[in-house]
């Protein structure tokens, strides 16, 4: 096991690397600077700020500075658009809000889509079924963006029950973490009910049932055991398709997360930060995958971490 | 696109002796929600090629005095902020969308069964190497990707548009028109989207395949002798069916979204060209004073997705061998 | 297992009928919903404060602001903040934004509008208890215009006396006596162009480390420095400078060479110094009219020193803007800052007149979109929606009949540039052409939809500085130079001149054809409200004048690179007035002028502009630009399109909140009015200081 987490690592270097490398030259031969706006900055002024942030150097050498500042500092560099802050701060503060937004979504996605899921598959074709199934085709069905602003409507400004945007007490996370949270509860009820109506009809399914197993055991142990093999397969793009769709609901709801940088580093030419945003991404993605693996082997006997 | 169907794998004989795909197709039949969901899509897809080219009104057609209008006789589902006539634009926009979606899924579906069976079902070192590869690519922040080759290169003018523009050259003096521009940008999302979608398939696929390989029933096709790859085709790859046919159900109506989403952030279907994510993203703007500029288009997208969703069940359930064993 | 494919067949329709009930059920919760309404009749959002905490005024920034540094500030989002947190010079009015006291209790005056000298009042505090002294002012515009300071509004300061010449780095001291030459002597230096050579008389010599300089005549009167003594001949070899002696004789000076390491940057001869603890001079390149109004913004701030210098050496100069480091001189104190989310400012205890500001606390939220702030403003959670943000164009309409509603004229421009070296656009007779096919009434009404009035011409009609009183004059004498009638949308005469200039536009079954125009592309940057424009654009240009139009959209940073370099033919643009005079929008004209994309060069303009600049009269000056700005209009190198509008939401219960030109809203004047409903008269918190008259001043 030991043995696979480390290996795990060593894989992330390289890609990391490659992606580092890609997007640096990527952000620099697009067209536009950071310092382009409205007004045409002066020409002393461009200089002089040019040679702040080095983007005068050769581009092999802003690439090896940036490289030996990652490396050996830990250190994004600074972020243009906003003086005086580093992207390091701004990660600081806006990662832990995209995962606590993640992570919630993620549980209401599961606390939801499972149970739905399992549901659906065993009572299929009952009423039970059609009410899972509903719910999980509203989730798919509706895109964030249409969403969270009927929810707004709904909730915030006709019953007054719940505060329209920004991130400050639990009341305010509730119609943001439904909204991140009801598409992917969609996806992991379909894949729970997928998945289990596979073992319902397998054979050793039938074998417990024969030997006379409970209902509720069949369940726990062979059901959803293997049934949520799927799910399990969906948790590392789910997430990182949650923190990317939080993007929609963190703009909506005004919320302070990474989520806004995607774009708006891009389209600003806020170099070091699209630089951070991909890193941070990148690597919260590679542990994701390995989780979902190693979590993989456990749930599924049939496959050892050898193979994987 | 199954194995069943592919050409060097000969039909599996049921009892009854129907085709496994004629068998599947009878099963699909008695399922109504699929039936009518087919019967919907179908129709869908009828008013997404009929309606702009029989309407009355182009998808571009500005009326800048009428402005937005409720639905009225003239216009069923009503104008947009320009005085568009929105039937004509949300059928347009279906037609957008469908490609969108299928093309896409259909990009993901071959790369990501081939991909995931062939490292699930040979393990071993071609496993690691291969799924190596897709987790470099997983690793690899594929939407921040899209969107920054958006931004950067696939505006007007940019690196890939302009490689665009010269492909097109050699088809079309007109290449250089500007009006071509959005048709450009929607191969650029068919690409993208695709290309970004099959890695998930190739893991799902992976894991069944791994998984039934271990099955008793493997173990005796191998005994009588049946090679590597006919195990791998006729016996494997059918059992994962299921969660191969869910999942690529449900690919389509998220590439569908996603293609919204890249919408609503402007980097995906570009005016005046529509597609339901593109209509819906604007329509949200003034849902509360135009209600049915979202309506429309939103309602569309929730039908045909969750028509998309029932006949992908339906499809499980047909397709299912196990079924078929008792 | 059973074969469940029948029970499902037979299931189906009725699981589609559940389905369909349940779809109803929602339908009819958020119809009941829509049924329930907290707000008062006649009033978009609940009049009732909700948790607000008393005094505590709430907020909308929209934007983080990039900086909060005063010399750094180049958006709204950064001066709307700054307008509580510094107190400038000279104050403005918050009803008409006439000048009033700021730090500044009176002035003085030089007839010539070339000189100034300010007193500022004994009481003025920083925010750690300091006295706000002139020098706090001069350091700050100095620091301005250092390029390494990195203000992107530096242009502001070259109003300052030889502020340009400073910026370029052109300005230079003697550090030891030279060639005749007293120490401090100040010079300028100059380009090794042949030209310039030229002027240097004798020898050139080999050394690199020698600068061409010049005497720098143009020194201000309050310098104290002699002019250059007449021994210059005696100098030295390598300083042949033969004939500076007649420093005071016509222009061009002669110009010499002088050991670069005998050079040392000075501001000795920038126009502005502290000549007392509260007295602060300054002395102006021209006799710039609107020297008051350019107070009023950022740039012209004071900052203290010795903060920002503690954070120079660290690397990170910019932090001397966080909370725990931040000295203020205005109302408020900056108390927190969550990056991009929110700001808490708090009432400044050493504010010199802080018993009369209303509020005590700020809370400025930083919610960028439009719909999110309707919603926080609906509900309760927001006084006032904020100066820095739009209003979506989608909601207009419906927010009109509200009375918490309001809408004023804002000196903006909207407008669209042609590239004036492509053809067809090169002739100008299809660029009037585009302009009077342009139906601007219909345009407004039917996209823009924020009752913007259309534009004949580039400077917004309500411009202060004389500009207003101008246009109602000519207006009432009918003598308005760009009347309607003469500019206004006029089909038939812009198909006749689109003829004129080559291109016959005929009818054909009930459209118009342009023979042989070439389809124009009209360039945007991504928004839905530049989309709109564009879209009635194409449609207005293909009705009246049957000229076709495609539509290209780009991100902003690319938009303006390809501007830049004119990689457009028709690009949508405007500007809304960092300070209000005619001035601020007309620059843009200018051949040289750096915001000038359209490549339209025109001595003239360029002539006329100088000379208003240069008049010391106000009047006359306003007339000069007015002629300027008809130039500009008639040779039509952009089209104007709408004066910009500004819409708001504001709660009744904010008294002290006036409609302005400036879109100036500062809180500090505002107080929260439990009585409202009793009591509908508006006034400030506190009586404004009014300026007296300025005294004389003879440097």
């Amino acid at each position: 096991m030991s043995r696979f987490i480390v290996r795990r690592i060593l894989a992330l270097v390289p890609t990391l690397w490659l992606t580092v490398t890609l997007v640096f030259f990527f952000v620099r031969l697009a067209p536009g600077g950071p310092f382009d706006g409205e007004r045409a900055v002066p020409r002393e002024v461009l200089l002089a700020l040019e040679a702040k942030y080095h983007l005068g150097d050769p581009l092999y050498r802003q690439y090896l500075d940036f490289l030996a500042d990652l490396v050996l500092r830990g250190d994004l560099g600074p972020c243009f658009k906003y003086p005086g802050r580093t992207v390091n701060e701004l990660l600081r503060v806006s990662l832990p809000v995209s995962l606590q937004l993640g992570v919630m979504a993620m549980t209401f996605a599961l606390a939801v889509g499972v149970p739905l899921g399992v549901i659906g598959a065993l009572r299929q074709n009952t009423w039970a079924d059609t009410l899972a199934t509903s719910v999980a085709m509203i989730g798919v069905s509706v895109p964030r963006f249409v969403l969270a602003p009927l929810l707004v409507m709904v909730f915030g400004l006709q019953l007054y029950w719940l505060p329209v945007a920004r991130w400050e007490s639990w009341r305010h996370a509730i119609l943001p973490v439904i909204c991140a949270g009801l598409p992917t509860a969609a996806y992991i009820a379909r894949l729970t009910r997928g998945g289990m109506l596979e073992l319902v009809r397998a054979d050793f399914v039938r074998t417990a049932r024969a030997k006379g197993l409970g209902e509720g055991a069949i369940v726990v142990r062979h059901l959803l055991r293997g049934g949520l093999l799927p799910v399990v397969s969906y948790l590392g793009p789910g997430f990182s398709g949650l923190l990317v769709g939080s993007l929609v609901v963190e703009t909506i709801f005004n919320i302070p997360g990474m989520g806004r940088y995607f774009v708006e580093a891009a389209t600003n030419r806020d170099y070091n930060i699209v630089m951070g945003v991909t890193i941070v991404y990148g690597t919260l993605l590679m542990t994701l995958n390995a989780l979902v693996d190693i979590a993989y082997a456990w749930l599924d006997p049939r496959v050892s971490l050898e193979e994987l | 696109m199954s194995a069943a169907t592919s050409g060097e794998s000969e039909p599996i004989e049921d009892a009854g002796g129907s085709t496994f795909a004629a068998d599947a197709w009878r099963r699909l039949r008695k399922n109504r929600a699929a039936v009518a969901s087919l019967a919907v899509l179908g129709a869908l897809l009828l008013g997404c090629i009929l309606v702009p080219a029989l309407g009355s009104y182009g998808y571009a057609d500005t009326d800048l005095a009428l402005g937005p209008t409720p639905p009225s006789w003239a216009h069923w589902m009503g104008t947009d902020l320009f005085g568009r006539d929105l039937m004509v634009r949300v059928f347009f926009g279906g037609r957008v969308s469908f490609a969108v979606g299928v093309v896409s899924t259909a990009v993901s579906f071959v790369i990501g069964v081939t991909w995931g069976s062939v490292a699930g079902f040979f393990g071993r070192r071609i496993d690691a190497v291969m799924m190596r590869i897709v987790d470099a690519l997983y690793t690899f922040p594929f939407l921040i990707f899209v969107i920054l080759l958006s931004v950067f290169f696939a505006n007007q003018g940019g690196l890939l548009h302009r490689a665009f523009v010269r492909v097109l050259g050699l088809f079309t003096a007109r290449a250089h028109d500007p009006s071509y521009f959005p048709v450009f940008q929607i191969v650029f999302v068919f690409a993208a989207l695709g290309a970004a979608s099959w890695l998930t398939m190739a893991r799902i696929v992976r894991g069944q395949v791994i998984a039934l390989r271990a099955q008793p029933f493997v173990e005796a096709a191998r005994s009588i002798g049946a090679t590597e790859a006919s195990i791998l085709v006729r016996h494997v790859l059918p059992n994962a069916l299921g969660p191969i046919i869910v999942y690529a159900t449900l690919t389509v109506p998220e590439v569908m979204l996603t293609e919204a989403f890249l919408s609503f952030l402007g980097l995906g279907t570009q005016e005046p060209l529509a597609s339901w994510g593109l209509l819906a993203a604007s329509g949200a703007e003034t849902m509360d004073v135009y209600p049915w500029v979202l309506v429309f288009p939103a309602l569309m997208l929730a039908v045909t997705l969750f028509c998309f969703n029932h006949l992908g069940d339906g499809l499980r359930d047909a397709l299912d061998p196990r079924i078929r064993k008792d | 297992m059973k074969r469940s494919s029948l029970v499902r067949g037979g299931g189906g329709g009725a699981q589609e009928s559940r389905l369909w009930s349940l779809w109803s059920w929602a339908l009819a919760l958020v119809l009941l919903a829509a049924c329930r309404a907290e707000s008062e009749p006649g009033y978009f959002g609940t009049v009732g404060r909700r948790g607000g905490a008393p005094n505590t005024f709430y907020v909308n920034n929209y934007d983080e602001p990039e900086h909060l540094d005063p010399a750094l500030v180049s958006e709204s989002a950064g001066s709307t903040l700054l307008l509580e947190l510094f107190e400038p010079l000279v104050g403005e009015h918050p009803a008409d934004l006439h000048a009033i006291q700021g730090t500044a209790e009176r002035y003085d005056k030089s007839d010539d509008n070339r000189s100034y000298r300010f007193y500022l009042r004994q009481n003025a505090r920083w925010s750690d208890g300091r006295a706000v002294v002139a020098e706090d002012f001069a350091w700050a515009w100095r620091r301005v215009l250092v390029p390494e300071t990195g203000a992107r509004q530096v242009t502001m300061m070259f109003a300052l006396k030889n502020g340009a010449l400073f910026h370029r780095g052109e300005l230079a001291v003697l550090n030891a006596e030279f060639g005749g030459l007293v120490k401090g002597t100040p010079l300028r230096s100059y380009e090794r162009t042949p030209e310039n050579l030229r002027r240097a008389p004798a020898l050139v010599p080999a050394e690199a480390t020698h600068k061409l300089v010049g005497v720098h005549r143009a020194m201000p009167t309050f310098t104290g420095v002699a002019p250059p003594a007449s021994s210059l001949t005696a100098a030295g070899a390598a300083a042949s400078v033969a004939g500076a002696a007649a420093s005071v004789a016509p222009s061009p000076e002669p110009l010499f060479f002088v050991p670069a390491a005998l050079l040392e940057r000075s501001d000795a001869v920038l126009g502005v110094r502290a000549t007392s603890e509260h007295v602060l001079e300054v002395e102006l390149e021209q006799p710039t009219p609107y020297f008051l109004e350019l107070l009023g913004y950022p740039v012209f701030y004071p900052v203290r020193r010795d903060v920002v210098e503690r954070h120079a050496g660290s690397g990170e100069a910019e932090r001397w803007t966080r909370p725990e480091h931040i000295v203020v001189n205005g109302p408020f104190t900056l108390a927190r800052h969550d990056f991009r989310y929110e700001m808490r400012l708090e009432k400044n205890p050493f504010y010199w007149e802080k018993d009369a500001i209303a509020i005590e606390r700020i809370v400025v939220f930083e919610v960028p979109s439009a719909q999110a702030t309707l919603a926080l403003y609906k509900t309760g959670e927001l006084d006032y929606l904020g100066s820095n943000g739009a209003l979506p164009t989608g909601s207009m309409d419906r927010l009109l009949g509200y009375r918490d509603f309001g809408r004023a004229p804002w000196t903006g421009t909207y407008w669209y540039e042609f590239n004036t070296e492509r053809p067809p656009l090169d002739d100008v007779r299809v660029r009037q052409a585009l302009n009077l096919a342009l139906d601007k009434r219909e345009l407004i009404d039917s996209v823009a939809r924020a009752g913007q009035a259309p534009a004949t011409h580039f400077v917004p009609e309500l411009t202060g500085s004389g500009y207003a009183a101008q246009v109602r004059a000519d207006k009432a004498a009918g003598v308005d130079p760009f009347a309607t009638r003469l500019l206004g949308f006029d089909a038939a005469r812009a198909r006749a001149l689109l003829g004129e200039a080559g291109f016959t536009v005929r009818e054909r079954d009930g459209t118009w054809m342009a023979e042989g125009f070439p389809p124009l592309e009209v360039l945007y940057n991504t928004s839905e409200g530049h989309r709109a424009v564009a879209v009635a654009v194409q449609a207005l240009w293909k009705k009246h004048l049957g000229v076709s139009v495609t539509l290209r959209n780009e991100e902003w940073k690319v938009m303006i690179k390809n501007m830049r370099d004119g990689h457009f033919q028709v690009a949508r643009f405007g500007w809304v007035a960092d300070y209000d005079h005619p001035h601020n929008f007309l620059d843009t004209f200018l051949s040289y002028s750096q915001n000038n994309m359209t490549r339209w060069r025109d001595e003239a303009f360029d002539e006329v502009m100088a000379r208003a600049a240069a008049e010391p009269d106000s009047k006359r000056s306003i007339a000069l630009y007015r002629q300027a700005e008809e130039r500009a209009v008639h040779a039509m190198p952009r089209m104007p399109i709408y004066f910009y509008t500004k819409s708001w939401l504001i709660k009744p219960y904010v008294k002290g909140f006036y409609p302005n030109a400036m879109n100036k809203h500062p809180i500090h004047w505002m107080w929260l009015d439990e009585s409202w409903r009793a009591n509908p008269e508006n006034r400030p918190a506190h009586v404004p200081h009014e300026l007296p008259p300025p005294g004389s001043y003879a440097p």
